[in-house]
């Protein structure tokens, strides 16, 4: 037997190096390389999934897409190493935020959320908060000022929903989801959800920190959203689109795109340029897009 | 097979002029239709019930109307 196993670990060792260059450098665990961080903005057609990798290895998934591109979530998960999700934002319940989180919620384990929690009664929000229930998943409101402890490098804020904040009228969900602003050195990144015009005016009122290198746009880059003067505010270098191609509500508007392009900053759509992915060592700014 | 089915129907959401409507017990088909399809009172996060009916009638109408068409095209000549 002794002599058999020095054998077996020299066959063994081809297949074992094989195996590792098979896997190819997106195998590599949760922690992006060189203590970076790294958001991965997904192409999931008309809705929105972002993926934030901590250089601690923190997985934050912000929304999860519509029910369609599920299977694409997933995969893209794992294909990144995502092995559990460590804080999940439900930045509203709407399906093209929610769809694909109860398949998310199959194969991931998570061990935070933090939701809008609106009475929404759609059979996937109930189905979802049945599994957050049935999980014992830590879940709360999100709520101006909380900030929420996942990474040591990099600071999470809500900016949004105000705790006196009551969501009414057509727009009531999207004027309620929850807006986070990451920072990492001297990058900071903010993710306004859906909000329109009501609230980003509440926004500004409150005069939190907004300026940001990297903003995703609202709602789609509907023209009720991303209004001068928030812009004005945030004056991000960098503005992402998540929006499905020759959809039906005419996202983005041309407004929007109009404005965007006079405060300079480099915009980045998902229907035009697939997963796009930033990554940063808190100082550099690198964007890599799938076409 | 009956006269007509109920299907649930949810409005998830308003997206400018139109509204986005999950239909079915499992939310599996979307129908995106004008916002002023939508009965009074129903708007974001209302529950719809739907009816699907055949109207026997206006089928026949229809077919009839169809067929009479065709009847005029492939006689044009005859007279």
């Amino acid at each position: 037997m002794r002599k058999i196993l020095p054998i077996i670990v020299v066959a063994l060792l081809p297949v074992c190096i094989a195996a590792l260059v098979a896997l190819g450098p997106e195998h590599r665990g949760s922690s992006p390389p060189d203590g970076r961080l790294e958001v991965h903005f997904l192409d999931v057609g008309q809705g929105d999934c972002i993926l934030l990798q901590t250089p601690d290895g923190r997985n934050v998934l912000i929304d999860a897409g519509d029910r369609d591109s599920a299977e694409d979530v997933v995969r893209y998960l794992d294909r990144h190493g995502v092995d559990r999700i460590d804080l999940l934002v439900i930045t509203h319940p709407h399906m093209d935020h929610i769809g694909g989180l109860p398949r998310v919620l199959e194969r991931f384990g998570v061990s935070q959320v933090i939701d809008a929690g609106y009475p929404h009664g759609s059979q996937t929000y109930k189905e979802v908060l049945s599994s957050f229930q049935a999980r014992r998943i830590d879940y709360r409101r999100g709520s101006a000022y909380q900030r929420p402890q996942v990474s040591k490098s990099v600071s999470l804020d809500i900016i949004w929903p105000a705790d006196d904040y009551v969501p009414s009228g057509e727009a009531a969900l999207n004027n309620g989801s929850v807006v986070v602003r990451a920072t990492y050195g001297d990058v900071s990144l903010l993710l306004p959800g859906d909000i329109q015009s009501e609230a980003e005016d509440r926004i500004l009122a409150a005069r939190r920190e907004l300026q940001s290198t990297i903003l995703k746009v609202a709602h789609h880059g509907s023209q009720e959203s991303t209004s001068n003067e928030f812009l004005q505010v945030v004056w991000p270098q960098y503005a992402v689109i998540s929006v499905g191609a020759e959809n039906q509500y005419g996202h983005p508007g041309r407004a929007v795109l109009r404005r965007l392009n006079a405060c300079g900053a480099a915009v980045y759509r998902t229907d035009h340029n697939g997963n796009i992915v930033f990554t940063t060592d808190g100082r550099a700014v690198q964007v890599a897009t799938e076409r | 097979m009956t006269a007509k089915k109920e299907l649930r129907g949810f409005v998830d959401r308003i997206e400018g002029d139109k509204a986005v409507v999950l239909v079915g017990e499992h939310e599996q088909w979307t129908l995106v239709v004008a916002k002023d399809l939508l009965p009074e009172g129903a708007g974001e996060g209302s529950v719809l019930r739907i009816t699907i009916r055949c109207d026997a009638k206006q089928t026949a109408e229809a077919a009839q109307q169809v067929s009479e068409s065709i009847d005029k095209l492939t006689h044009r000549g005859d007279t």
